[in-house]
C-alpha cells in the first residue's frame, strides 16, 4: 500500500459528555475519490471539521503530505493545499465567474496595495492567474459563463465554482461536505463527473461527505463508514454497503 | 461689459468648480471604503473635517508662532496678520498649503485606522451607526473646544496659498484650477488602485469575509488600507475646503455631508468611479441650481427658504434611484486588469476556431 496523502490516527472528539469520534483512524489515498458515510450525528462533518483545524482533537493526530497538522488553524492547514468547501455555497456574488477564480489565486503581488497601482509589478502573476482559471473552467465546463456574476448561477454551478476556486488556491486535496445535496439528479451526476475528471486527469484528492449513495457511490473508490463516532466499516462501495453494521446503523438493529 | 459681467461671476464659479472637486473626492473615497470594501462608513465627513481642523489649525498656530510672535489664533488681529503675512510671501503662502495636505493626509489616515478597530469587530448597521457617532462625536468637540479650531465662532485667516498675486478673483482661479487637477489625480490614482487585484481583493471581501478568509485572505489588512487609504483621501477634501474658504467651521462637518456625499455614490453607481464622477456633478449642479444665490444671478426673487426644496429633490432622486436602478447611473463592472484583455482575446480565439 502506498503511503496515504491524508492519515487520521485514532482521533478522539468530545463535546461535554458526548463522544462525537472515538478513535477514528482513516487512511485516504492520494488521486482517489474516498467517501465518509453514516447516519446523521454520526460524526462526519466533526472529522472534516478536526482535519482541517476547526476543531482541535481531544487525543490522536492527524497527518497531511506526512506533515503533523493537528490542531494547526484552518489558515495554515490551507496553505498545505488541504481545502474544504461548505454545504452551503459561499461564491463572492457581485464578482464575475473568472473574477471568483482570480480572487482565489495565491500570492498574486498586485493584492499589495503598494504594487496595485504599478501594472508591471503584478502583470506576469494575473497573467498566470488568468490561464490557470481558464484551464480551470474547462475542466468544469464553467468556460461559457465565465463573464457572468456569481449570483445568476444556478445551485449546481455555484458548487463547481467553489471546486474551482479551491483548484485556483493550489488544493491538492478537497475535502467536501455534501457537494451535491439540494442538487437535481442529471446536475449531481456530472458534478461527480467532474470530480473524477479532476482526479484523473490533475490528480486531485476528494474526500467527501454524501447521503444521497444511489448517486455517489458509483463514483467513489473507497468508502469509510462511521456511526456513532465509531468507524464501522471499510473498503471498496459493494463491500461497504453489504456490511450488516453499516446497514444496521442506517436502518436501525435487527429485532 | 461682458468682461465685468464674467468678472462679478468668477467667484460663483470657481466655488462651483472648487466644492465639486472637494465633493468629488470625498465621493471617490467614500467609494473606495462602502463600494468597493463593503465598510459603510457613514461617518465620512469626519475624516474630511480632521484634515480641515488639521490644516486650519497648524497653519494658524504655526504662523503665529514662527512669524507673528505667537498670539491667540481666534483673534480677528492675528487672522489679519496671517493674511498680510501669506500677501507678503508666496514662499509662505504656498509653503503651509502644502505642509498642511501632507500632514492632513497622515494624520487622515491615523484616524482611518482608529476606526478601522471597530470596523472589523462590528457588523453592518452596528458599523454605519458606530462610525456616524464617532463623525458626531468629533464634531461636537471641536464646536466646544476653542483650541482646535475656535469653537463655535470658526477660525479664520487661513490665507488662500495664492492670495500674492494680487486679484482676488486670480487667485481664486488659480486655487480652483489647482483644487481640480488634485481630484484628477485622486480620479488617476484610485482608478488604477481598483482595476487591480488589490480592487478584486477588496470587493471578495466585500461579498463574502467568511469564503475570503477561506480562501487565505487577511480580511483585517484588507479592511484597514481601505479605511486608512480613503480617510487621509477625505482628509485632502477637508484640506482643499478649508483653504478655499479660507477658514475652518465645526458645524460645516455635519452628518448630512456625508449622506450628500453617500447620495453621490449611489446615484453614479457603487464601484464604479466613473459613475461616481457623474454622481457627484450631478448633486453638485443640484446644490448650485437649487440655491438662493443662483436665483439672484438670473434676477429671480424668491419668497421663500429654496434650501428644503433642495433637500426633498435630493430625498426624491435617492428614492427614484434605489427603487428603479439601484446599481446606479454606471454600475458595477469586472474590476480591469490585463486579465479580462487576455480573457477576451481567448474567448474571441475559441470563437473563431469552432
Amino acid at each position: 500500500m502506498r503511503t496515504p496523502i491524508l492519515k487520521v490516527g485514532d482521533v478522539t472528539k468530545t463535546f461535554g459528555g458526548l463522544v462525537a469520534l472515538d478513535k477514528v483512524r482513516l487512511d485516504i489515498q492520494e488521486r482517489l475519490i474516498t467517501m465518509l458515510i453514516g447516519p446523521n450525528g454520526s460524526g462526519k462533518t466533526t472529522l472534516i471539521n478536526v482535519v482541517t483545524g476547526f476543531y482541535k482533537p481531544d487525543n490522536g493526530r492527524v497527518f497531511f503530505r506526512g506533515i503533523d497538522i493537528t490542531g494547526k488553524p484552518p489558515h495554515e492547514v490551507y496553505r498545505l493545499g488541504l481545502v474544504r468547501t461548505f454545504q452551503i455555497p459561499l461564491p463572492f456574488q457581485r464578482l464575475t465567474v473568472l473574477e471568483n477564480l482570480l480572487a482565489a489565486y495565491r500570492g498574486n503581488p498586485g493584492e499589495s496595495i503598494l504594487k496595485a497601482p504599478l501594472k508591471m509589478a503584478w502583470r506576469e502573476a494575473e497573467e498566470e492567474a488568468v490561464d490557470k482559471a481558464f484551464e480551470i473552467m474547462e475542466h468544469l465546463k464553467l468556460t461559457h459563463l465565465w463573464n457572468s456574476r456569481a449570483y445568476a448561477l444556478s445551485g449546481g454551478q455555484m458548487k463547481l465554482l467553489e471546486i474551482g476556486r479551491a483548484l485556483m488556491s493550489g488544493a491538492t486535496m478537497i475535502m467536501m461536505d455534501e457537494p451535491i445535496a439540494g442538487i437535481n439528479p442529471a446536475l449531481a451526476h456530472e458534478i461527480f463527473e467532474h470530480m473524477q475528471n479532476l482526479r484523473d486527469k490533475i490528480g486531485v484528492t476528494f474526500l467527501v461527505i454524501e447521503h444521497r449513495l444511489e448517486i455517489a457511490l458509483k463514483y467513489t473508490d473507497y468508502v469509510y463508514a462511521l456511526a456513532n463516532g465509531k468507524l464501522v466499516a471499510e473498503g471498496r462501495p459493494e463491500a461497504v454497503m453489504a456490511d450488516s453494521r453499516v446497514i444496521e446503523s442506517y436502518l436501525g438493529e435487527a429485532m | 461689459m461682458v468682461l465685468d459681467q464674467l468678472y462679478a461671476i468668477t467667484p460663483l464659479v470657481t466655488t462651483l468648480l472648487t466644492f465639486y472637486s472637494v465633493y468629488l473626492i470625498l465621493a471617490l473615497s467614500l467609494n473606495l471604503i462602502y463600494g468597493y470594501c463593503g465598510v459603510p462608513n457613514f461617518g465620512h465627513v469626519f475624516f474630511q473635517s480632521v484634515g480641515a481642523y488639521v490644516a486650519g489649525n497648524l497653519t494658524a498656530n504655526v504662523m503665529n508662532f514662527m512669524f507673528l510672535g505667537g498670539g491667540n489664533i481666534c483673534e480677528i488681529a492675528t487672522a489679519e496678520a496671517r493674511r498680510n503675512l501669506a500677501l507678503a510671501n508666496p514662499a509662505i503662502a504656498m509653503g503651509f498649503f502644502i505642509l498642511s495636505l501632507a500632514v492632513g493626509i497622515l494624520v487622515g489616515g491615523f484616524f482611518g485606522y482608529i476606526a478601522s478597530y471597530p470596523a472589523l469587530r462590528l457588523k453592518e448597521d452596528y458599523l454605519a451607526i458606530t462610525l456616524i457617532f464617532i463623525g458626531e462625536i468629533g464634531r461636537i468637540i471641536a464646536r466646544n473646544e476653542a483650541s482646535i479650531a475656535c469653537g463655535l465662532v470658526g477660525l479664520t485667516g487661513i490665507p488662500n496659498p495664492f492670495i500674492w498675486v494680487g486679484d482676488p478673483n486670480l487667485s481664486l482661479i488659480i486655487y480652483t484650477i489647482m483644487a481640480v487637477i488634485i481630484a484628477a489625480i485622486i480620479f488617476v490614482y484610485l482608478q488604477r488602485l481598483s482595476n487591480s487585484p488589490f480592487g478584486r481583493l477588496l470587493k471578495s471581501v466585500r461579498d463574502d469575509e467568511i469564503a475570503a478568509a477561506s480562501l487565505g485572505k487577511d480580511i483585517a489588512k484588507a479592511r484597514g488600507w481601505a479605511m486608512i487609504l480613503g480617510s487621509s483621501i477625505a482628509a485632502v477634501a477637508g484640506v482643499l475646503k478649508v483653504f478655499y474658504a479660507q477658514g475652518v467651521f465645526a458645524d460645516d462637518y455635519i452628518p448630512l455631508t456625508t449622506f450628500v456625499v453617500l447620495s453621490m455614490v449611489i446615484l453614479g453607481g457603487m464601484a464604479n468611479n466613473r459613475g461616481v464622477i457623474l454622481g457627484a456633478l450631478l448633486i453638485t449642479l443640484l446644490d448650485f441650481l437649487v440655491a438662493p444665490s443662483f436665483f439672484r444671478l438670473i434676477g429671480v426673487e424668491i419668497q421663500f427658504d429654496i434650501t428644503y426644496i433642495k433637500y426633498i429633490i435630493t430625498g426624491i432622486v435617492i428614492i427614484t434611484v434605489l427603487l428603479f436602478r439601484p446599481q446606479g447611473i454606471i454600475p458595477e463592472k469586472p474590476v480591469e486588469t490585463i486579465g479580462l484583455k487576455i480573457a477576451r482575446q481567448n474567448i474571441k480565439r475559441e470563437k473563431n476556431e469552432t
